[in-house]
Protein backbone atom coordinates (compact mmCIF):
# COMPACT_ATOMS: atom_id res chain seq x y z
CA UNK A 1 0.00 0.00 0.00
CA UNK A 2 1.85 2.94 -1.04
CA UNK A 3 0.85 6.29 -2.59
CA UNK A 4 0.69 6.78 -6.14
CA UNK A 5 0.57 10.25 -7.71
CA UNK A 6 -3.28 10.08 -8.37
CA UNK A 7 -3.92 9.35 -4.72
CA UNK A 8 -2.24 13.26 -4.24
CA UNK A 9 -5.17 14.58 -6.20
CA UNK A 10 -8.39 15.07 -5.02
CA UNK A 11 -10.41 15.73 -7.90
CA UNK A 12 -11.20 13.75 -10.97
CA UNK A 13 -10.46 13.99 -14.86
CA UNK A 14 -14.11 14.68 -15.42
CA UNK A 15 -14.00 18.04 -12.84
CA UNK A 16 -10.67 19.23 -14.73
CA UNK A 17 -11.96 19.38 -18.23
CA UNK A 18 -15.10 21.16 -16.95
CA UNK A 19 -13.17 23.86 -15.97
CA UNK A 20 -12.03 24.58 -19.59
CA UNK A 21 -16.23 24.69 -19.81
CA UNK A 22 -16.26 26.89 -17.99
CA UNK A 23 -14.17 29.37 -18.44
CA UNK A 24 -15.17 29.93 -21.82
CA UNK A 25 -18.90 30.41 -20.97
CA UNK A 26 -18.29 32.46 -17.84
CA UNK A 27 -16.44 35.22 -20.06
CA UNK A 28 -19.18 35.11 -22.51
CA UNK A 29 -18.36 37.96 -24.96
CA UNK A 30 -14.82 39.08 -23.66
CA UNK A 31 -14.20 36.00 -25.17
CA UNK A 32 -14.28 37.07 -28.54
CA UNK A 33 -12.10 39.92 -27.11
CA UNK A 34 -9.89 37.77 -25.93
CA UNK A 35 -10.14 35.71 -29.62
CA UNK A 36 -9.13 38.75 -30.84
CA UNK A 37 -6.40 39.97 -28.44
CA UNK A 38 -4.63 37.11 -29.43
CA UNK A 39 -4.79 38.01 -33.59
CA UNK A 40 -3.56 41.37 -32.26
CA UNK A 41 -0.61 40.09 -30.72
CA UNK A 42 0.39 38.21 -33.90
CA UNK A 43 0.05 41.08 -36.38
CA UNK A 44 1.62 43.64 -33.53
CA UNK A 45 4.81 40.98 -33.83
CA UNK A 46 5.30 41.64 -37.43
CA UNK A 47 5.43 45.57 -37.10
CA UNK A 48 9.01 47.04 -37.50
CA UNK A 49 7.54 49.62 -35.13
CA UNK A 50 9.03 48.67 -31.57
CA UNK A 51 5.88 50.04 -30.19
CA UNK A 52 3.58 48.23 -31.75
CA UNK A 53 5.86 44.97 -30.68
CA UNK A 54 5.74 46.27 -27.12
CA UNK A 55 2.25 46.48 -27.03
CA UNK A 56 2.16 42.86 -28.11
CA UNK A 57 3.73 41.91 -25.21
CA UNK A 58 1.77 44.44 -22.89
CA UNK A 59 -1.22 42.05 -24.46
CA UNK A 60 0.55 38.73 -23.07
CA UNK A 61 1.39 40.52 -19.92
CA UNK A 62 -2.71 41.27 -19.43
CA UNK A 63 -3.37 37.55 -20.20
CA UNK A 64 -1.26 36.68 -17.62
CA UNK A 65 -3.57 38.49 -15.16
CA UNK A 66 -6.58 37.11 -16.54
CA UNK A 67 -5.88 33.68 -16.34
CA UNK A 68 -4.22 34.40 -12.70
CA UNK A 69 -7.90 35.98 -11.95
CA UNK A 70 -10.05 34.27 -13.72
CA UNK A 71 -9.20 30.78 -14.25
CA UNK A 72 -6.84 29.71 -11.28
CA UNK A 73 -8.15 32.23 -8.23
CA UNK A 74 -12.17 31.42 -9.08
CA UNK A 75 -11.91 28.08 -11.19
CA UNK A 76 -9.24 25.47 -10.62
CA UNK A 77 -7.62 26.60 -6.80
CA UNK A 78 -10.78 25.67 -4.69
CA UNK A 79 -10.43 22.65 -6.13
CA UNK A 80 -6.72 21.99 -6.04
CA UNK A 81 -4.95 23.48 -3.22
CA UNK A 82 -1.63 24.02 -4.29
CA UNK A 83 -2.37 26.15 -7.35
CA UNK A 84 -3.24 28.98 -5.01
CA UNK A 85 0.60 29.84 -4.99
CA UNK A 86 0.73 29.74 -8.78
CA UNK A 87 -2.17 32.70 -8.83
CA UNK A 88 0.22 34.75 -7.25
CA UNK A 89 3.20 33.20 -9.39
CA UNK A 90 0.99 34.43 -12.75
CA UNK A 91 0.24 37.67 -11.23
CA UNK A 92 3.92 38.26 -11.14
CA UNK A 93 5.14 36.89 -14.60
CA UNK A 94 2.25 39.50 -15.81
CA UNK A 95 3.70 42.19 -13.71
CA UNK A 96 7.50 41.11 -15.06
CA UNK A 97 6.47 41.07 -18.73
CA UNK A 98 4.48 44.59 -18.57
CA UNK A 99 7.82 45.74 -17.07
CA UNK A 100 9.74 43.99 -19.86
CA UNK A 101 7.66 45.67 -22.62
CA UNK A 102 7.79 49.04 -21.57
CA UNK A 103 11.75 49.12 -21.57
CA UNK A 104 12.48 46.32 -24.44
CA UNK A 105 10.74 45.10 -27.34
CA UNK A 106 10.77 41.84 -28.58
CA UNK A 107 12.76 41.19 -32.50
CA UNK A 108 9.68 41.46 -35.34
CA UNK A 109 8.56 38.13 -36.50
CA UNK A 110 8.19 36.94 -40.27
CA UNK A 111 4.37 36.18 -40.87
CA UNK A 112 5.43 32.86 -42.25
CA UNK A 113 6.82 31.78 -38.91
CA UNK A 114 3.84 33.41 -36.97
CA UNK A 115 1.31 31.26 -39.06
CA UNK A 116 3.46 28.20 -38.32
CA UNK A 117 2.99 29.32 -34.49
CA UNK A 118 -0.43 30.10 -34.56
CA UNK A 119 -1.30 26.91 -35.93
CA UNK A 120 0.93 24.78 -34.04
CA UNK A 121 -1.25 26.94 -30.93
CA UNK A 122 -4.38 25.76 -32.94
CA UNK A 123 -3.48 22.50 -32.38
CA UNK A 124 -2.74 22.52 -28.61
CA UNK A 125 -5.51 24.66 -28.10
CA UNK A 126 -8.04 21.64 -29.52
CA UNK A 127 -6.59 18.89 -27.31
CA UNK A 128 -8.67 19.72 -24.42
CA UNK A 129 -11.68 19.83 -26.39
CA UNK A 130 -11.03 16.35 -27.97
CA UNK A 131 -10.30 14.93 -24.22
CA UNK A 132 -13.53 16.47 -23.20
CA UNK A 133 -15.61 15.54 -26.33
CA UNK A 134 -16.61 19.05 -26.75
CA UNK A 135 -15.88 22.37 -28.53
CA UNK A 136 -16.54 24.50 -25.81
CA UNK A 137 -13.51 23.07 -23.70
CA UNK A 138 -11.20 24.80 -26.16
CA UNK A 139 -7.82 25.88 -24.46
CA UNK A 140 -7.16 29.43 -25.19
CA UNK A 141 -3.98 30.97 -24.62
CA UNK A 142 -4.44 34.94 -22.19
CA UNK A 143 -7.42 32.76 -20.22
CA UNK A 144 -6.17 28.87 -19.95
CA UNK A 145 -2.81 28.88 -17.93
CA UNK A 146 -1.23 25.98 -20.08
CA UNK A 147 -1.31 27.75 -23.41
CA UNK A 148 -0.71 30.78 -21.83
CA UNK A 149 2.68 29.33 -20.70
CA UNK A 150 3.33 27.61 -24.16
CA UNK A 151 2.57 30.80 -25.86
CA UNK A 152 4.99 32.57 -23.59
CA UNK A 153 7.78 30.92 -23.44
CA UNK A 154 7.46 30.84 -27.76
CA UNK A 155 7.47 34.49 -27.62
CA UNK A 156 10.52 35.27 -24.99
CA UNK A 157 12.97 33.50 -28.13
CA UNK A 158 12.12 37.18 -29.37
CA UNK A 159 14.02 38.58 -26.37
CA UNK A 160 17.77 38.67 -25.59
CA UNK A 161 18.85 35.70 -23.79
CA UNK A 162 19.57 37.27 -20.63
CA UNK A 163 15.79 38.59 -20.23
CA UNK A 164 14.26 35.01 -21.36
CA UNK A 165 15.87 33.77 -18.20
CA UNK A 166 14.02 35.39 -15.61
CA UNK A 167 10.73 35.31 -17.70
CA UNK A 168 10.98 31.37 -18.29
CA UNK A 169 10.82 30.52 -14.57
CA UNK A 170 7.35 30.83 -13.93
CA UNK A 171 6.18 29.69 -17.17
CA UNK A 172 8.39 26.04 -17.14
CA UNK A 173 7.28 25.44 -13.53
CA UNK A 174 3.60 25.72 -13.91
CA UNK A 175 4.39 23.54 -17.39
CA UNK A 176 6.07 20.94 -14.94
CA UNK A 177 3.45 20.89 -12.14
CA UNK A 178 0.33 20.49 -14.87
CA UNK A 179 2.57 17.88 -16.57
CA UNK A 180 2.21 15.70 -13.45
CA UNK A 181 -1.33 16.64 -12.87
CA UNK A 182 -2.00 15.47 -16.60
CA UNK A 183 -0.16 12.31 -15.77
CA UNK A 184 -2.34 11.96 -12.13
CA UNK A 185 -5.24 12.32 -14.07
CA UNK A 186 -4.28 10.09 -17.29
CA UNK A 187 -5.33 12.83 -19.38
CA UNK A 188 -2.28 11.92 -22.00
CA UNK A 189 -3.91 13.93 -24.77
CA UNK A 190 -3.69 17.56 -23.07
CA UNK A 191 -0.69 16.65 -21.40
CA UNK A 192 1.18 17.29 -24.58
CA UNK A 193 0.31 21.01 -24.19
CA UNK A 194 2.64 21.61 -20.43
CA UNK A 195 4.91 18.70 -21.95
CA UNK A 196 5.55 21.25 -25.22
CA UNK A 197 6.01 23.92 -22.81
CA UNK A 198 8.91 21.98 -21.16
CA UNK A 199 10.67 21.20 -24.54
CA UNK A 200 9.89 24.62 -25.65
CA UNK A 201 11.40 26.37 -22.52
CA UNK A 202 14.82 24.49 -22.79
CA UNK A 203 15.48 25.30 -26.44
CA UNK A 204 14.50 29.07 -25.61
CA UNK A 205 16.61 29.03 -22.53
CA UNK A 206 19.53 27.59 -24.62
CA UNK A 207 18.78 29.75 -27.85
CA UNK A 208 20.92 32.43 -28.32
CA UNK A 209 20.03 36.01 -28.69
CA UNK A 210 19.19 37.16 -32.66
CA UNK A 211 21.78 39.91 -32.00
CA UNK A 212 24.42 37.55 -31.19
CA UNK A 213 23.79 35.17 -34.01
CA UNK A 214 23.38 37.66 -36.58
CA UNK A 215 27.12 38.97 -35.03
CA UNK A 216 28.52 35.46 -35.20
CA UNK A 217 27.00 35.02 -38.65
CA UNK A 218 28.68 38.33 -39.90
CA UNK A 219 31.93 37.39 -37.81
CA UNK A 220 34.89 36.43 -40.54
CA UNK A 221 35.08 32.32 -40.81
CA UNK A 222 38.89 31.16 -39.50
CA UNK A 223 40.91 30.06 -43.04
CA UNK A 224 43.40 27.79 -43.21
CA UNK B 1 -71.20 -28.26 6.08
CA UNK B 2 -71.42 -27.67 9.51
CA UNK B 3 -72.37 -24.18 10.26
CA UNK B 4 -69.52 -21.80 11.26
CA UNK B 5 -70.06 -20.43 14.64
CA UNK B 6 -68.59 -16.98 15.53
CA UNK B 7 -65.47 -18.07 17.52
CA UNK B 8 -64.37 -20.00 14.27
CA UNK B 9 -65.07 -17.28 12.07
CA UNK B 10 -63.14 -14.73 14.30
CA UNK B 11 -60.16 -17.43 14.47
CA UNK B 12 -59.87 -18.42 10.72
CA UNK B 13 -59.80 -14.65 10.37
CA UNK B 14 -57.16 -14.22 12.60
CA UNK B 15 -55.65 -17.06 10.90
CA UNK B 16 -56.05 -15.48 7.27
CA UNK B 17 -54.72 -12.14 8.21
CA UNK B 18 -51.56 -13.41 10.55
CA UNK B 19 -50.74 -15.37 7.34
CA UNK B 20 -50.89 -12.75 4.63
CA UNK B 21 -48.55 -10.72 7.12
CA UNK B 22 -45.77 -13.54 6.99
CA UNK B 23 -44.88 -12.83 2.83
CA UNK B 24 -44.49 -9.10 4.22
CA UNK B 25 -42.47 -10.33 7.21
CA UNK B 26 -39.76 -12.50 5.13
CA UNK B 27 -39.74 -9.69 2.06
CA UNK B 28 -39.18 -6.91 5.08
CA UNK B 29 -36.47 -9.41 6.40
CA UNK B 30 -34.95 -9.53 2.97
CA UNK B 31 -34.87 -5.75 2.08
CA UNK B 32 -34.04 -4.07 5.38
CA UNK B 33 -30.52 -2.89 5.25
CA UNK B 34 -27.63 -4.32 6.53
CA UNK B 35 -26.83 -3.11 9.87
CA UNK B 36 -24.05 -2.77 12.72
CA UNK B 37 -24.06 -1.25 15.86
CA UNK B 38 -21.79 1.55 17.08
CA UNK B 39 -20.14 -0.15 19.97
CA UNK B 40 -19.96 2.95 22.24
CA UNK B 41 -23.62 3.67 22.08
CA UNK B 42 -26.00 0.86 20.41
CA UNK B 43 -26.48 3.23 17.54
CA UNK B 44 -27.00 1.32 14.57
CA UNK B 45 -25.41 2.13 11.21
CA UNK B 46 -26.23 0.99 7.43
CA UNK B 47 -23.27 -0.74 6.33
CA UNK B 48 -22.72 1.13 3.42
CA UNK B 49 -21.44 4.88 4.01
CA UNK B 50 -20.62 7.46 1.50
CA UNK B 51 -16.74 8.82 0.63
CA UNK B 52 -16.30 12.14 -0.99
CA UNK B 53 -12.78 11.80 -1.48
CA UNK B 54 -11.93 13.02 -5.16
CA UNK B 55 -15.79 12.75 -6.07
CA UNK B 56 -17.47 15.76 -4.72
CA UNK B 57 -14.75 18.10 -5.00
CA UNK B 58 -16.30 19.54 -8.21
CA UNK B 59 -16.61 23.47 -6.82
CA UNK B 60 -19.18 25.79 -8.10
CA UNK B 61 -20.05 23.86 -11.10
CA UNK B 62 -23.96 23.87 -11.69
CA UNK B 63 -23.93 20.75 -14.00
CA UNK B 64 -21.74 18.88 -11.67
CA UNK B 65 -23.89 20.08 -8.22
CA UNK B 66 -26.78 18.55 -9.88
CA UNK B 67 -25.12 15.42 -11.15
CA UNK B 68 -23.68 15.14 -7.72
CA UNK B 69 -26.89 15.66 -6.18
CA UNK B 70 -28.47 12.67 -7.95
CA UNK B 71 -25.59 10.31 -6.85
CA UNK B 72 -26.53 11.14 -2.98
CA UNK B 73 -30.64 11.31 -3.34
CA UNK B 74 -29.71 7.66 -4.77
CA UNK B 75 -27.57 7.07 -1.79
CA UNK B 76 -30.05 8.18 0.96
CA UNK B 77 -33.09 6.57 -1.26
CA UNK B 78 -31.24 3.40 -0.63
CA UNK B 79 -30.69 3.45 2.80
CA UNK B 80 -27.39 5.20 2.98
CA UNK B 81 -26.61 7.40 5.97
CA UNK B 82 -22.99 8.10 6.96
CA UNK B 83 -20.99 10.52 4.79
CA UNK B 84 -17.16 11.05 5.26
CA UNK B 85 -15.38 13.81 4.04
CA UNK B 86 -12.52 15.80 5.02
CA UNK B 87 -11.32 19.82 4.65
CA UNK B 88 -8.37 18.53 2.74
CA UNK B 89 -11.20 17.22 -0.17
CA UNK B 90 -11.00 20.66 -1.47
CA UNK B 91 -14.43 21.53 -1.91
CA UNK B 92 -16.41 18.43 -0.99
CA UNK B 93 -17.58 19.41 2.20
CA UNK B 94 -19.57 22.76 0.79
CA UNK B 95 -20.39 20.66 -1.81
CA UNK B 96 -21.93 18.03 0.39
CA UNK B 97 -23.40 20.95 2.65
CA UNK B 98 -25.41 22.57 -0.55
CA UNK B 99 -26.85 18.95 -1.98
CA UNK B 100 -27.49 18.05 1.80
CA UNK B 101 -29.72 21.43 2.31
CA UNK B 102 -31.43 20.32 -1.24
CA UNK B 103 -32.02 17.08 -0.19
CA UNK B 104 -33.08 17.58 3.02
CA UNK B 105 -32.69 13.95 3.37
CA UNK B 106 -34.48 11.98 6.96
CA UNK B 107 -31.46 10.52 8.22
CA UNK B 108 -27.70 11.48 8.04
CA UNK B 109 -24.77 10.66 9.70
CA UNK B 110 -22.52 13.58 9.29
CA UNK B 111 -18.91 12.36 9.43
CA UNK B 112 -16.18 14.68 8.81
CA UNK B 113 -11.90 15.56 9.87
CA UNK B 114 -9.81 18.02 11.39
CA UNK B 115 -6.82 18.39 8.88
CA UNK B 116 -4.17 20.89 10.42
CA UNK B 117 -1.29 20.79 12.02
CA UNK B 118 -2.48 23.46 14.12
CA UNK B 119 -3.23 21.67 17.20
CA UNK B 120 -4.64 24.86 19.04
CA UNK B 121 -7.14 25.37 15.95
CA UNK B 122 -10.01 21.99 16.75
CA UNK B 123 -12.65 24.04 17.52
CA UNK B 124 -11.85 26.51 14.45
CA UNK B 125 -11.77 24.03 11.84
CA UNK B 126 -15.12 22.29 13.33
CA UNK B 127 -16.74 25.13 13.19
CA UNK B 128 -15.69 25.90 9.57
CA UNK B 129 -16.71 22.28 8.31
CA UNK B 130 -20.36 22.91 10.29
CA UNK B 131 -20.61 26.30 8.08
CA UNK B 132 -19.61 24.42 4.83
CA UNK B 133 -21.95 21.17 6.25
CA UNK B 134 -24.80 23.84 6.92
CA UNK B 135 -25.46 21.61 9.95
CA UNK B 136 -25.68 22.53 13.73
CA UNK B 137 -23.55 19.20 14.89
CA UNK B 138 -21.35 16.66 13.47
CA UNK B 139 -21.90 12.83 14.28
CA UNK B 140 -18.32 12.55 14.17
CA UNK B 141 -15.52 13.98 13.99
CA UNK B 142 -11.95 12.45 12.93
CA UNK B 143 -8.39 13.73 13.51
CA UNK B 144 -7.55 13.31 9.75
CA UNK B 145 -4.40 10.68 9.05
CA UNK B 146 -3.29 11.73 12.50
CA UNK B 147 -1.78 15.14 12.18
CA UNK B 148 -1.87 16.87 15.43
CA UNK B 149 -3.58 14.37 16.88
CA UNK B 150 -2.53 15.04 20.68
CA UNK B 151 -4.11 18.52 20.92
CA UNK B 152 -6.52 18.04 18.63
CA UNK B 153 -8.36 14.40 20.87
CA UNK B 154 -7.90 16.74 23.83
CA UNK B 155 -10.40 19.26 22.29
CA UNK B 156 -12.08 16.99 20.93
CA UNK B 157 -13.00 14.77 23.99
CA UNK B 158 -13.99 18.11 25.53
CA UNK B 159 -16.33 18.70 22.88
CA UNK B 160 -17.51 15.40 23.05
CA UNK B 161 -18.45 15.54 26.54
CA UNK B 162 -19.92 18.95 25.81
CA UNK B 163 -22.26 17.66 23.68
CA UNK B 164 -21.07 19.57 20.51
CA UNK B 165 -20.22 16.75 18.74
CA UNK B 166 -21.40 12.97 19.12
CA UNK B 167 -18.64 10.55 18.44
CA UNK B 168 -14.75 11.10 17.58
CA UNK B 169 -12.20 9.01 15.92
CA UNK B 170 -8.90 8.69 14.26
CA UNK B 171 -8.09 8.13 10.44
CA UNK B 172 -5.20 6.36 8.57
CA UNK B 173 -4.81 5.56 4.84
CA UNK B 174 -2.61 3.49 2.72
CA UNK B 175 -1.50 1.40 5.79
CA UNK B 176 0.04 4.44 7.23
CA UNK B 177 1.26 5.03 10.71
CA UNK B 178 -0.66 1.83 11.78
CA UNK B 179 1.98 1.34 15.19
CA UNK B 180 0.78 4.96 15.99
CA UNK B 181 -3.16 4.00 15.57
CA UNK B 182 -2.58 0.40 17.30
CA UNK B 183 -1.56 2.37 20.26
CA UNK B 184 -3.75 5.10 20.47
CA UNK B 185 -6.81 2.25 20.18
CA UNK B 186 -5.28 0.70 23.44
CA UNK B 187 -5.57 3.43 25.28
CA UNK B 188 -7.87 6.42 24.47
CA UNK B 189 -11.31 6.35 24.81
CA UNK B 190 -12.16 6.55 20.69
CA UNK B 191 -15.50 5.53 19.24
CA UNK B 192 -14.01 5.23 15.40
CA UNK B 193 -10.76 4.29 13.43
CA UNK B 194 -10.58 4.56 9.98
CA UNK B 195 -8.49 2.57 8.13
CA UNK B 196 -7.87 1.36 4.87
CA UNK B 197 -8.90 -1.90 4.35
CA UNK B 198 -10.34 -3.99 1.07
CA UNK B 199 -9.84 -7.77 -0.39
CA UNK B 200 -6.18 -6.96 -0.77
CA UNK B 201 -4.86 -4.69 1.33
CA UNK B 202 -5.39 -6.85 4.85
CA UNK B 203 -2.95 -5.44 6.98
CA UNK B 204 -5.12 -4.35 9.30
CA UNK B 205 -6.79 -8.03 10.26
CA UNK B 206 -3.62 -9.13 11.68
CA UNK B 207 -3.60 -6.44 14.58
CA UNK B 208 -5.98 -3.11 14.31
CA UNK B 209 -8.84 -5.00 13.52
CA UNK B 210 -9.24 -7.61 16.62
CA UNK B 211 -8.32 -4.65 18.80
CA UNK B 212 -10.81 -2.82 17.74
CA UNK B 213 -13.26 -4.88 18.45
CA UNK B 214 -12.22 -6.17 21.74
CA UNK B 215 -11.74 -1.83 22.71
CA UNK B 216 -15.34 -1.54 21.42
CA UNK B 217 -14.14 0.91 18.65
CA UNK B 218 -16.35 1.33 15.12
CA UNK B 219 -14.40 0.53 12.35
CA UNK B 220 -15.13 2.40 8.53
CA UNK B 221 -12.95 0.92 5.99
CA UNK B 222 -11.81 3.60 3.52
CA UNK B 223 -10.10 2.94 -0.04
CA UNK B 224 -12.44 -0.63 -0.20
CA UNK B 225 -11.89 -0.47 -4.15
CA UNK B 226 -8.10 0.52 -3.31
CA UNK B 227 -8.96 3.48 -4.82
CA UNK B 228 -10.65 2.10 -8.20
CA UNK B 229 -8.11 -0.56 -9.27
CA UNK B 230 -9.46 -3.12 -7.72
CA UNK B 231 -12.26 -2.62 -10.94
CA UNK B 232 -9.49 -1.90 -13.00
CA UNK B 233 -7.90 -5.29 -12.15
CA UNK B 234 -10.85 -7.62 -11.91
CA UNK B 235 -13.76 -5.92 -13.85
CA UNK B 236 -13.07 -7.44 -17.39
CA UNK B 237 -13.59 -11.18 -15.52
CA UNK B 238 -16.51 -12.70 -14.90
CA UNK B 239 -17.71 -13.14 -11.23
CA UNK B 240 -17.39 -16.76 -9.99
CA UNK B 241 -20.03 -18.92 -10.23
CA UNK B 242 -20.61 -19.34 -6.54
CA UNK B 243 -21.08 -15.31 -6.17
CA UNK B 244 -24.54 -15.24 -5.55
CA UNK B 245 -23.68 -17.99 -2.80
CA UNK B 246 -21.59 -14.67 -1.27
CA UNK B 247 -24.60 -12.43 -2.27
CA UNK B 248 -22.86 -10.74 -4.71
CA UNK B 249 -24.18 -9.64 -7.88
CA UNK B 250 -21.47 -7.98 -9.31
CA UNK B 251 -17.63 -6.79 -8.75
CA UNK B 252 -18.63 -4.12 -6.31
CA UNK B 253 -20.99 -5.86 -4.39
CA UNK B 254 -18.23 -8.50 -4.31
CA UNK B 255 -15.46 -6.49 -2.94
CA UNK B 256 -17.96 -4.71 -0.28
CA UNK B 257 -19.11 -7.61 1.00
CA UNK B 258 -15.83 -9.13 2.15
CA UNK B 259 -14.78 -5.81 3.72
CA UNK B 260 -18.25 -5.59 5.50
CA UNK B 261 -18.69 -9.03 6.63
CA UNK B 262 -15.81 -8.75 9.08
CA UNK B 263 -17.04 -9.06 12.48
CA UNK B 264 -15.19 -6.21 13.73
CA UNK B 265 -16.16 -3.67 10.66
CA UNK B 266 -18.70 -1.23 10.63
CA UNK B 267 -19.10 0.12 7.51
CA UNK B 268 -17.23 0.96 4.36
CA UNK B 269 -17.24 4.07 2.59
CA UNK B 270 -17.24 3.64 -1.66
CA UNK B 271 -16.64 7.07 -3.42
CA UNK B 272 -18.23 7.34 -6.25
CA UNK B 273 -19.57 10.29 -9.12
CA UNK B 274 -22.33 8.46 -11.24
CA UNK B 275 -25.40 7.00 -10.04
CA UNK B 276 -25.26 3.71 -11.90
CA UNK B 277 -22.03 2.33 -9.64
CA UNK B 278 -23.81 4.12 -6.25
CA UNK B 279 -26.52 1.83 -7.52
CA UNK B 280 -24.23 -1.24 -7.69
CA UNK B 281 -22.15 0.44 -3.97
CA UNK B 282 -25.54 0.25 -2.03
CA UNK B 283 -26.89 -3.39 -3.32
CA UNK B 284 -24.31 -4.61 -0.85
CA UNK B 285 -26.27 -2.64 1.58
CA UNK B 286 -28.60 -6.12 1.28
CA UNK B 287 -29.04 -9.65 1.23
CA UNK B 288 -26.92 -12.17 2.44
CA UNK B 289 -22.93 -11.70 3.98
CA UNK B 290 -20.25 -14.62 3.39
CA UNK B 291 -19.43 -16.04 5.97
CA UNK B 292 -15.38 -16.68 7.35
CA UNK B 293 -14.91 -19.59 4.95
CA UNK B 294 -16.87 -18.50 2.58
CA UNK B 295 -14.53 -14.69 3.04
CA UNK B 296 -11.60 -16.77 2.63
CA UNK B 297 -12.64 -18.53 -0.72
CA UNK B 298 -13.23 -14.94 -2.23
CA UNK B 299 -10.18 -13.47 -1.31
CA UNK B 300 -8.44 -17.42 -2.59
CA UNK B 301 -10.03 -16.60 -5.89
CA UNK B 302 -8.84 -13.11 -6.28
CA UNK B 303 -5.03 -14.57 -5.62
CA UNK B 304 -5.85 -16.80 -8.56
CA UNK B 305 -7.16 -14.34 -10.90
Amino acid sequence: MDYALSDLLMFTPEVYLRLFVRANQSLGLWLAAVVAAIGAVALLLRRARPAARQGALMLVAAGWGLTAAHFLAQLYAPINWPVTGFVWAFALEGVLLGAVALRRPPAPVRTSLLVVALVALSILASLTALAAGTATAVALPGITPDMTAVGTVALLALLPRVWRWPLLVVPVLWCLFSALTHQALALWLPMAVPGVGLVLGAIVACWPSRSAARAKRQAPGRSA
Amino acid sequence: MPPLDRRDFLAGLLAVGAMSRIPALFAAEENAPLTRAIPASGETLPVIGMGTWRTFNVGRDPALLDQRQRVLETFFARGGRLIDASPMYGTAEAVVGELLERLSPDARFAATKVWTGDESATRESVANSQALWRIPRFDLMQVHNLVGWEGHLETLKAMKAAGEIRYIGITTSHGRRHADVERLLAREPLDFVQLTYNILDREAEARLLPLAQERGIAVIANRPYQGGRLFDRFQSRPLPDWAEEVGASNWAEYFLKFIVSHPALTCAIPATTTVEHMRENMGALYGRLPDAAQRQRMANHLEDL
